[in-house]
């Protein structure tokens, strides 16, 4: 395990003034619908004490709209019949830059669950897959900072953070649990912002607790009663943390640390042992382009509606990889309005259109059209190159057409390959100063 | 190869009663708008000296289900790049049947749809019953449709075509799983690709099931692939009329005539020595233009004979094992178990990464394994992403490819041919100079 070391200085937890902006988060939620307790998996349930179903989904609802309210994008995924526990949505996955590893739970009547997550992470076009090892989602798997905080001891497997380690590409630091009331870590530990935390110190082993010292010097320490009120199970969106309205000493310290904490009731849902934590999980899209100096471009590589080449972007790939370039490949047959979408998402540097069969002309004629219409994108570098006329290269007439339609540069052809790292790198150097 | 299940009329039985004759059955990729073009090219291919089935290769507009521009065309007479079944009416298509296709002349439709309904409908009102695809390979390279619509669409059309056995008749379907991107696919991926499409196609009520493979970069390797294919097919599909088909190099193909035909060659010695039962020709022209007629007789009778000169051939069995079975099979047993009903694992399998059909870019999928041409004209992986056969895969250079060795990779088999035969000519005439001067 990559361990950070000592230069980092955390931000003091007693500033009074976190007018930090609150970014507007994207979380995801599940309906409980068909919550019960008829199995227990961990000391909070007790299957022979019914639940009030009616009360649960009153609970859920107002922490959904606290969300909402609070400026938040929530999506829902839809609840299935025959999983009770579906209603904690942040132990189906993790999301972390637009990438998702979809969770493989320990126990069995939760597998099914798994299914439903990658199916709504399929469908929506982010890259996923499931964990190889036992891994229950944001539950164990916490982002703070460039870290990812993991847990383990009772459900996640630490095979599996190598694994989450490899898929991201973030460093990971593990944390083993030891008490089983807390047996996530969602439960005894919340991340407020880049640099914050409050957590349990006695859910953790010693070691691990020495690691959060060192980590976070400065951060809020739970009592007894807050952790058993699920005070840590939050959810923070760096200035506003919501968490069950039972945990008072945390709300105090919170606002003393200049947090602005929102109590929400959350007792039914507990009785699975879950809280607020649990019903959330965040999606971390994909961030538009971090640009630091010589860092490359970030480019988006795709071919028009009507082309169906795949090898011509596979080669377009390496070699802007090969130059330094991030590049997000949508790969061939690209609609126009959904290459739109994606570009206004991803916010790249570059747009490059190639296509050889011989519709490229045609087609870049009216997708130019449709991005320039947005604002967002009026000032991007769009380039197109390939075969892009059905005669052959269709000569300095066609090029100026594409360029006065919107296109920056025309490659055609074999030669065009040489003139494009060149354009690529004069780019660069315009973006970076 | 079980013959009870393949009926004398049929297209698997066709092949059948071929193969235990020593014949390896010949096919052309052929396909043409017109209607009186289309005949001739079957007349033509029913006539060359080779034992031959026939092919109507299907047209792009029809192969997405943009019928109205297929129609469009076949009013103007505008042509197309191959038969629209759909477009044409039905006595059309009959009339280009008739006499031509029937026990002793089975014609295949071959079309490279993700989404074929109406297409089997077509060939199916049409007098046709065998045909091919499958609901990966057919999606995965060719198309954005999403895997799980491709999946749908193959499963009711499997069950359409499998509802001609109450009429008399053994519907034939052939996978094409075997080519997936055409190169650059390590041959594991393609035989565990080809056996999941003819297992899902068994699924939904298909008996006749032909298992391809398209010849790779070495010759030894793709012979180690179809004995492993072979032995996969025993194994997963032991119940059902199946035999193995060829296709001849599916990337960039050799430009001098020599080297087409060598490359044509070594795919007919494979075929024989490997006891598949049908191979798909390329012909000589196929770098420059769309082949005529006369060229796609020409490959036939050239196959057709590089295999009799091969035959009899005793059956390659003493290659080295370089795993591509116990990879291949991996991967089908990990796909396999993961859900009973084939067409939602083949989705699982793409959504978790257990199959992951290096440098495709469809969207769904995952895109995190990579492959190279070794030294010796292998294919091997550089990276496995989430392919379930870490356990089996051999270690191999972890070769990255870089922009200038993917366009060497994608020419290699074109090189090493146009090569040999500039060398060849060259020594000829070198040689040819000597005597005269001698």
């Amino acid at each position: 395990m990559r361990f950070p070391t000592g230069s980092r200085t955390p931000l003091a937890t007693a500033e009074p003034h976190r007018e930090v902006a609150a970014g507007a988060r994207r979380y995801l939620m599940c309906r409980p619908t068909y919550f019960d307790v008829v199995y227990s998996i961990n000391p909070w349930m007790d299957p022979s004490k019914p639940v009030d179903p009616r009360l649960a989904v009153l609970q859920w609802q107002r922490l959904h709209d606290v969300y909402v309210e609070l400026g938040h994008t929530v999506e829902l995924i839809a609840p299935v019949p025959g999983l009770p526990d579906m209603v904690f949505a942040a132990n189906g996955a993790t999301v972390l830059d637009g990438r998702v590893l979809v969770a493989r739970f320990l126990h069995d009547e939760r597998a099914a669950e798994a299914v439903a997550y990658l199916d709504w992470f399929g469908s929506r076009g982010y890259e996923v897959r499931q964990a190889a090892w036992t891994n229950e989602g944001e539950s164990d798997y916490l982002a703070a900072g460039s870290w990812l905080l993991a847990g383990s001891g009772f459900r996640t497997d630490r095979r599996s953070h190598a694994e989450s380690e490899e898929f991201f590409g973030r460093p990971v630091i593990g944390l083993t649990l030891v008490d089983d009331n807390y047996y996530h870590l969602d439960t005894a530990l919340a991340v407020l912002d880049e640099q914050t935390v409050m957590y349990y110190p006695a859910a953790f082993t010693p070691g691990s607790q020495d690691i959060l010292r060192g980590l976070f010097p400065d951060a809020i320490i739970a009592t007894d009663e807050d952790a058993e009120a699920f005070g840590l199970n939050a959810v923070s969106d760096g200035h506003h943390v919501v968490l069950p309205a039972g945990a008072t000493r945390l709300i105090a310290q919170l606002r003393a640390s200049g947090f602005d904490p929102v109590g929400v009731e959350v007792s039914e849902l507990l009785r699975a042992g879950g809280g607020v934590k649990c019903c959330t999980l965040e999606l971390r899209d994909r961030l538009p382009a971090q640009r630091s100096p010589g860092a490359g471009l970030s480019v988006v590589v795709t071919s028009v509606a009507s082309d169906s080449h795949n090898w011509n972007l596979v080669f377009l790939q390496l070699t802007l990889e090969e130059l330094g370039h991030q590049v997000l490949n949508l790969g061939p047959c690209m609609p126009d309005e959904l290459l739109v979408s994606e570009c206004l998402r991803v916010r790249p540097d570059l747009i490059v259109v190639s296509s050889v069969n011989g519709h490229g002309f045609r087609d870049g004629m009216r997708l130019i059209g449709r991005i320039r219409a947005h604002p967002e994108l009026s000032a991007t570098a769009v380039v197109i190159g390939g075969k892009l006329g059905i005669a052959g290269p269709g000569g300095v007439r066609s090029r100026d057409q594409l360029r006065s339609a919107g296109f920056d540069a025309v490659f055609e052809e074999d030669s065009g390959i040489a003139s494009f790292k060149i354009f690529t790198e004069r780019l660069t150097m315009s973006v970076h100063t | 190869m079980s013959l009870d299940v393949a009926p004398a009329s049929s297209f698997g039985g066709f092949i059948a009663r071929a193969h235990q004759a020593g014949d390896l059955v010949v096919q052309p990729r052929m396909g043409m708008s017109s209607p009186r073009t289309m005949r001739a090219g079957l007349l033509a291919t029913k006539r060359a000296i080779a034992t031959t089935v026939g092919t109507i290769t299907l047209d792009s507009y029809t192969r997405v289900g943009d019928d109205a521009n297929a129609r469009a065309a076949v009013a103007s007479g505008a042509e197309l790049n191959g038969y629209p079944i759909v477009a044409h009416d039905l006595a059309t298509t009959r009339g280009v049947l008739d006499g031509v296709a029937g026990p002793d002349f089975p014609v295949q439709v071959r079309h490279g749809s993700p989404c074929p309904e109406d297409i089997f409908g077509a060939l199916i009102d049409a007098g046709l019953h065998a045909t091919e695809g499958g609901p990966v390979s057919y999606c995965l390279p060719y198309s954005r449709e999403p895997l799980a619509a491709s999946i749908r669409s193959w499963t009711r059309s499997c069950e359409l075509l499998a509802r001609l056995r109450d009429t008399g008749v053994e519907p034939h379907l052939e996978t094409f799983g075997g080519c997936l991107m055409g190169q650059l696919c390590p041959p594991s991926l393609l035989i565990a690709m080809s056996v999941l499409e003819g297992m899902f196609f068994r699924q939904h009520g298909i008996r006749s099931i032909s298992l391809s493979y398209a010849q790779q970069t070495n010759p030894d390797q793709d012979t180690e692939a179809v004995l492993a294919l072979r032995r996969l097919a025993a194994e997963r599909l032991p119940d059902v009329d199946s035999h193995v088909v060829i296709y001849a190099y599916m990337g960039v193909y050799p430009r001098t005539a020599d080297g087409a035909t060598r490359l044509l060659t070594q795919a007919a010695k494979l075929a024989v020595s490997t006891g598949a039962a049908r191979l798909i020709v390329k012909t000589a022209a196929e770098a420059y233009r769309i082949p005529s007629i006369a060229d796609n007789v020409d490959a036939l009778e050239t196959a057709a004979a590089a295999a009799a000169a091969q035959w009899p051939a005793p059956v390659a069995g003493s290659t080295a094992d370089t795993g591509i079975y116990a990879e291949a099979s991996a991967l089908v047993d990990a796909v396999a178990d993961l859900r009973h009903d084939l067409g939602r694992a083949l989705a699982d399998a793409f959504r978790s990464g257990y199959l992951d059909v290096p440098y495709c870019l469809h969207p769904d999928n995952a895109r995190r394994t990579r492959s190279y041409i070794d030294g010796t004209g292998r294919l091997q992986w550089s990276s496995i992403g989430s392919l379930p056969i870490h356990r089996v895969v051999r270690p191999t250079g972890s070769a990255e490819l870089t922009a200038a060795g993917l366009l060497a990779s994608l020419s290699y088999v074109e090189r090493k041919f146009d090569n040999a035969s500039l060398e060849e000519y060259l020594a000829a005439a070198v040689q040819a100079t000597g005597s005269a001067q001698g």
